[in-house]
């Protein structure tokens, strides 16, 4: 057998030299594919027996991540648009998959039968339609968008050969209008286009965390809620409502009426899409006069009893200042600023200087867009360039229009101890400190505090008053421009309240568009009777909700300042200085 | 040699089988981990369309009307407040006591009582009648304060204090059981709710209107 032919000994010379150096060639390349084998069979010993599962994932992810197979690299499962939440993790925003059917109508047999059957299940689809689609004989034609699951099990239990589905995802917000401004919408790709989802969009669109915002739904229910009954009660316009934190600039509400279900942004007016508490630019009037007090008691150039001549009328130019319900004497700071005169306010921007007020306007903000993480922010409008005239109306809130985001920042500043805040949406990762630019000082802002407290507990704030819980607040009521002059009929009225007025925690804003007197009323519509009452149930509402604890005022404000204030109440008390806030 | 050509042959048929077999687990593998990732996929869908329901079936609004039908609950306000601090303290019995405890027993009672009832949003119609007992304390305790067997304290402080009183049960009826931390902001009309209640979130996508 083989075994001869092979053996070194029985054939002898060249032969077996050539036999010797076959063998050897033979043997190397034996040696070689055993050493081969041999490291392949130690390799799969390796593989599959000695390690574990995760170990070779590291090794093999390279590898599958560049070819076809998704199946062990997906880092995620179904990317779907991430999730709003509010700061106690509500749900505000998420995204679904849903199903859209279409059919192939070439395999339709009965397309009027099928029709019948569809508008059934479908309802929000014409039968009509359906009937049209289906014998339009293409291979590939939508039946539905984003049906639900139920829909989606019965039309399966048809089983009609001709209808298949298709996986989309569709933003849901489950609360609807509530949060419209705040959240936005996204358009049919699923790409924010307003509010949050928009600033955010990057964020929301990598769907790996939850956005969470600083808005609490409970505090913007009450104020939605609120704020309607307002805009029904008194047949307003509109109008504008926001809860926020002072200290650290935390938006917790904010409201703009009309508004929209996100759901549907196409189906909603250009009116009640438009956010007017951030995009929105108004003369605010007498809130805005607040301002050049803090300016005049912060330069030390006046204290509470420092007078203003208010009997005569302001005249420059061929402008008047006048007051709405004229005063007709000397006052002090305190006067002026609960009667709201507008001739005292303007001689006391005056004794500012020529660039005094328009400086202070310039540190609060007021001259430029409100920082904000929303895309929708107004630019506010004032005069340029700024004559003694506009320091004049700019006082008393004429002549400047800012957002009510810039009204709230500013109240903010002015008495949360004289820092400035910026406003925000998303909830930031632990607590967030003021660190803003001092404005005013700590004493003037207790000042601001004491007047804005006098304003709720005798003066025209008063509907704005809680037990239990000191506020202090300023009204307004402005009128609004027509073309290039003022309409008498047409007003603004606000009110920012600012609670526990001693530790201001809360700034709360109100502000009706156009409201109209009603007999409850007796046929005011200004800030202290349409407004104040909002506010002041919002307060009422959301302290206990904040665990803010009441307490009985620690002191006296009336008496402390009575010195400051005309004695003319004595006489005439049960006639209430309510309604005079012009 | 004919032994260890059979045995390789061997070898190589057992490592053949190996490998197929091998590669046969890795195909079921794959198989096994899709069909995972497609139901961990389901779950997370449903796992969101059950939160957007949650959500939904929370609309405060929803919760006001049904509140205002089921709880008559309202709204806490500040004046509901009070602190220890501000209670009277109870005067002297003027039965003196058998020991120090049903007096305390008593005190405890009351004032849990008063706690209890001051701090719940104030319920409708039971409210007011159990908190005058309580609010009144002064006038009731000069004769031995009723007593209600405290829910809380238990068998060993009762039993060793018999009560001065037989427990009235009508006048000691606490107001309500506590409720949860959050008060339901409720003031709407509780009308309309019933039909809001029954509906299902395939519902609501239908009234938001599903099929665009």
């Amino acid at each position: 057998m083989a075994r001869p032919v092979f053996s070194s000994g029985s054939i002898p010379g060249t032969q077996s030299k050539l036999l010797g150096q076959a063998k050897l060639r033979l043997g190397v390349v034996a040696l070689v594919f055993m050493l081969g084998y041999l490291a392949i069979s130690l390799r799969l010993v390796d593989l599959t027996l000695l390690r574990d599962i995760e170990e070779t994932a590291p090794v093999t992810a390279p590898a599958v991540a560049n070819s076809a197979a998704p199946v062990v690299a997906t880092p995620k499962i179904g990317a779907l648009r991430g999730t709003i939440v509010d700061r106690n993790g509500e749900l505000m925003a998420t995204s679904l998959r849903m199903a859209s059917v279409y059919a192939d109508a070439t395999l339709v047999r009965d397309p009027a039968a099928l029709a019948k059957q569809l508008a059934k299940i479908l309802t929000a689809e014409k039968e009509k339609d359906l009937l049209t689609k289906l014998s339009s004989k293409r291979k590939f034609i939508w039946i539905a968008r984003n049906i639900t699951p139920r829909q989606v099990q019965a039309i399966n239990t048809m089983g009609e050969p001709s209808l298949s589905f298709q996986d989309e995802s569709r933003r849901i917000y489950p609360h609807g209008h509530l949060t419209s401004h705040i959240l936005g919408y996204t358009d049919v790709d699923g790409i924010g286009i307003a509010g949050v989802e928009k600033t955010y969009q990057k964020q929301l669109a990598e769907g790996e965390e939850d956005l969470h915002l600083s808005i609490d739904l409970r505090i913007q229910h009450l104020l939605h809620r609120e704020l309607s009954a307002a805009v029904k009660t008194f047949s307003a316009k509109a109008a504008i409502g926001a809860v926020m934190d002072v200290n650290n600039g935390e938006i917790i509400a904010m409201v703009s009426l009309p508004d929209f279900d996100p759901y549907h942004p196409a189906a909603a007016s250009d009116d009640s899409k438009f956010n007017r508490a951030t995009l929105g630019v108004f003369e605010m009037g007498s809130t805005m006069k607040l301002f050049p007090v803090a300016a005049a008691l912060d330069g030390g150039i006046a204290n509470f009893g420092t007078t203003y001549d208010a009997r005569q009328p302001i005249r420059i130019g061929r402008h008047t200042i006048n007051d709405y319900h004229a005063e007709k004497r000397v006052m002090t700071l305190t006067d002026v600023f609960i009667h709201s005169s507008n001739i005292g306010t303007a001689r006391m921007a005056q004794s500012l200087g020529p660039t005094g007020l328009h400086d202070f306007y310039k540190k609060l903000g007021f001259l430029d867009r409100a920082p904000l993480d929303l895309p929708e922010r107004g630019a506010p409008l004032y005069p340029r360039p700024w004559r003694e005239i506009h320091t004049l109306t700019a006082s008393f809130g004429h002549g400047i229009a800012v957002t009510p985001v810039h009204l709230l920042r500013a109240a903010s500043a002015l008495t949360n101890g004289g820092t400035m805040i910026d406003p925000s949406l998303a909830l930031q990762e632990g607590h967030k400190e003021t660190t803003g630019a001092r404005v005013i000082s700590e004493e003037t802002s207790r000042r601001i505090r004491d007047l804005l407290e006098i304003v709720v507990v005798g003066g025209t704030g008063r509907k704005a008053a809680v037990e239990g819980y000191g506020v202090g607040g300023k009204t307004g009521t402005a009128d609004k421009t027509l073309g290039r002059g003022y309409n008498r009929n047409a007003r603004l009225s606000s009110f920012i309240g600012i609670y526990p007025i001693e530790q201001p925690r809360y700034v709360v804003l109100a502000i009706i568009d156009e409201p109209q007197p009603t007999k409850e009323t007796y046929g005011y519509a200004t800030g202290g009777w349409t407004a104040a009452p909002v506010v002041g149930r919002v307060i009422e509402q959301m302290a206990p909700l904040y665990s803010i604890a009441p307490k009985a005022p620690s002191r006296d404000i009336k008496a402390e300042m009575a010195r400051y204030i005309y004695d003319k109440k004595k006489e005439s008390k049960s006639v209430a200085t309510v309604g005079t806030d012009r | 040699m004919n032994r260890m050509a059979v045995l390789w042959i061997a070898l190589a048929v057992v490592a053949g089988a190996l490998l197929f077999k091998t590669s046969q687990q890795v195909t079921d593998g794959r198989q096994h981990l899709a069909n995972i990732t497609a139901d961990i996929r389901r779950e997370e869908d449903s796992l969101r369309v059950l939160q957007a329901e949650w959500s939904y079936l929370n609309q405060p609004d929803r919760l006001e009307k049904l509140s205002a039908q089921y709880l008559k609950l309202t709204p806490m306000k500040g004046k509901q407040f009070a602190d220890t601090a501000s209670l009277p303290l109870r005067p002297v019995a003027a039965e003196p006591a058998p020991t120090e405890t049903p007096a305390l027993v008593a005190a405890i009672t009351t004032e849990t009582n008063i706690l209890n009832t001051t701090e719940e949003p104030a319920a409708a119609a039971e409210a007011p009648a159990a908190i005058a007992p309580a609010a009144g304390m002064p006038a009731a305790a000069i004769a031995p304060v009723p007593m209600r067997k405290p829910a809380t304290l238990k068998a060993p402080v009762t039993a060793a204090a018999p009560a001065p009183a037989a427990p009235k049960p009508a006048a000691a009826k606490p107001a309500m059981p506590p409720q949860p931390a959050t008060p339901k902001p409720a003031a709407a009309a509780a009308t309309t709710a019933s039909a809001e209640n029954n509906r299902s979130f395939g519902d609501v996508l239908n009234s938001l209107g599903g099929g665009l």
